[in-house]
């Protein structure tokens, strides 16, 4: 359980108003994504009138502060001791919902997302690259609890981490230069969400209609850093099977997030 | 409201940049050059987040209604058209000054004689929407700016903000605004090869995993910005390609990272960036230095020069003062 306080976080100034704070390598029972989340919202706890932005990386947090607040040294250690102390208490207390173990994600809600895997783009062929039936690829898919990594380089395009070793594929050779809003895609250790109509190289598995980047939203961003994600078929390749297997497990998760 | 009849560029709105929209995976955004970003506030006596204008290159405006108006950042002819009664007269002004406008007086910014764009500070500011905290626009984010992301093409009116003129505080006299300005910005000091421009960057990110002969190719030799560049980033021109390092995750990129791509030639990262990046990052380029090399023309030749990071607060506190 002490793995976490002999993390090492590196924490230094890149420019004059950032602070770059690096995570090194983690034990593969923690949740690097999670972690990261947590520790930006427990520096915007205890110093949110300096900073003009933090921006989590996948290795990363990027603490952009307010020119006139900066005190230099002070914040600095204020940060470096901040970081440490959150990743030493969150080791302290896996049990509590502050934990960021990957075992469990505690009574934290898990979002549901609706995925049409009806319109073919590369689900057959995903599917024969993994030996595995359509029914089952989308069973097994539909089983993972991804967490979110970050939006990245574009609003709302967001990174999920949690795929399994064996649905990891390369990008396509060719990347396609439409790629529709909403599609659902895998790429190497990622899955992705497009929030908007773009050209890509990831393996689409479906489409969702979940808007993930709306500016007219008091929060344009559906997602941040940390949270739970985990997707379920639309009707129309519902076998009965299948909705035996999955079934009783959106019932139950859907319990878990209602507290 | 202000009216833009023509202009050859795409013109930005821009602001002190946005807050908090990182993590919504939403680009920082603001100005090129923020030095003659807060000159023009400065010189109109208002903040120096207020609202302002860059443009790069020929354009004319007309006024609608009363104003004042400072133009920084580059050298070019700015011509004031007044009718006063019923007689049309001109006048030109030089860049760094303030320039009170009647409702229906035409002025125009002539091509840059200096420098690679200019900022024009309007007092009271550019009155469009904020969208987290700033009025900038990027065309592929699809909000800010004009709408949509749009930047100001001619043809285009828009309304400007009201005047919330900052006490002097006993340093300027009062009508200090009709001046023309002696106000410069302290520069870093030169050292290196007469004529060649240094800018000073600060060894961080990747640096360390880079063979030591990419990082003496990085400073050693000249570069000069390409024309392909634009505010999400200025692609650098070196002779010789710095052999660049395999990265496999992308990070975070601040304001003025230095990208190594395959082909060795540098990008350094604009305000409208994206949020993340996957090429190795030599270094920073911090902000006072970014100020010089957007101002650079393609055909001027620079160094990369390494300063440690406690050097870069100094001068960076030393321009701001």
């Amino acid at each position: 359980m002490t793995h976490l306080v002999k993390q090492k976080i590196v924490v230094q100034w890149v420019t004059p108003t950032t602070l770059h704070c690096e995570f090194g390598e983690l034990d593969c029972t923690v949740n690097k994504a999670l972690l990261i989340g947590r520790c930006r919202l427990y520096l915007y706890e205890h110093m949110a009138i300096k900073l003009a932005d933090i921006v989590p990386g996948f290795n990363e947090l990027l603490v952009q502060f307010i020119p006139s607040e900066i005190d230099y040294f002070a914040d600095l250690h204020q940060v470096e001791r901040l970081l440490k102390q959150y990743a030493m208490d969150s080791s302290a207390t896996t049990s509590n919902t502050a934990s960021v173990s990957t075992q469990g994600t505690g009574k934290r809600g898990i979002t549901h997302i609706p995925v049409d895997f009806g319109m073919d783009y590369d689900l057959v062929d995903v599917a024969q690259r993994l030996t595995l039936s359509r029914t089952d690829l989308i069973a097994q898919f539909c089983a993972i609890e991804f967490s979110v990594i970050l939006n990245g380089f574009m609003p709302g395009f967001i990174y999920l981490s949690g795929l399994p070793d064996k649905f990891h594929l390369p990008r396509l050779a060719t990347p396609r230069l439409k790629v529709p809003a909403g599609a659902v895609a895998i790429a190497d250790a990622y899955c992705g969400i497009y929030p908007q109509c773009s050209p890509g190289g990831w393996h689409i598995l479906g489409v969702t209609e979940h808007v993930l980047f709306d500016i007219d939203r008091s929060t344009p961003a559906s997602f941040v850093t940390g949270d739970i994600i985990q997707f379920y078929p639309l009707t129309p390749v519902i076998t009965p099977i299948l909705t035996a297997k999955i079934a009783p497990k959106i019932t139950s998760s859907k319990e878990a997030s209602s507290d | 409201m202000i009216e833009c009849t023509l202009t050859q560029y795409p013109i930005f709105i821009i602001d002190g940049g946005r807050r908090h929209a990182g993590a919504s995976g939403v680009s920082e955004s603001g100005p090129m050059d923020r030095t003659a970003f807060r000159l023009a506030n400065q010189l109109l006596h208002q903040d120096v987040y207020t609202s302002a204008l860059e443009v790069m290159g020929e354009c004319s405006f007309v006024a609608h209604t009363s104003m004042s108006i400072a133009i920084t950042g580059g050298n070019a002819t700015i011509t004031l058209a007044t009718t006063l009664n019923n007689t049309l007269s001109t006048c030109s002004y030089k860049p760094d000054q303030v320039i009170n406008l009647i409702a229906g007086d035409k002025f125009s910014i002539g091509r840059l004689q200096q420098g690679m764009r200019l900022v024009v500070g309007i007092a009271g500011g550019i009155d469009v929407p904020l969208f987290f905290d700033s009025r900038c626009g990027i065309m592929r984010e699809k909000f800010g700016g004009l709408g949509q992301g749009k930047p100001i093409l001619s043809g285009d009116r828009f309304a400007i903000g009201c005047y919330q003129p900052v006490s002097h505080e006993g340093e300027m006299p009062s009508n200090y605004s009709n001046q023309s300005s002696e106000y410069q910005p302290i520069i870093s000091p030169s050292t290196g090869i007469a004529g060649v421009t240094e800018i000073d960057f600060v060894p961080n990110y990747q640096h360390a995993q880079f063979s030591l002969y990419a990082r003496y190719l990085f400073t050693s030799q000249l570069m000069q910005v390409s024309q392909q560049s634009n505010r999400m980033g200025l692609r650098i021109h070196s002779n010789q390609a710095i052999p660049s390092i395999v990265k496999h995750e992308s990070q975070a990129l601040a304001l003025g990272v230095v990208q190594i791509p395959p082909n060795g030639q540098p990008i350094v990262m604009g305000p409208d960036r994206q949020t993340h990046g996957g090429y190795p990052v030599i270094g920073t380029v911090p902000e006072y230095a970014l100020d010089k090399l957007v101002q650079l023309t393609p055909n001027e030749s620079f160094t990369f020069v390494p300063v440690n990071i406690e050097m870069a607060i100094a001068k960076y506190w030393m321009n701001l003062r």
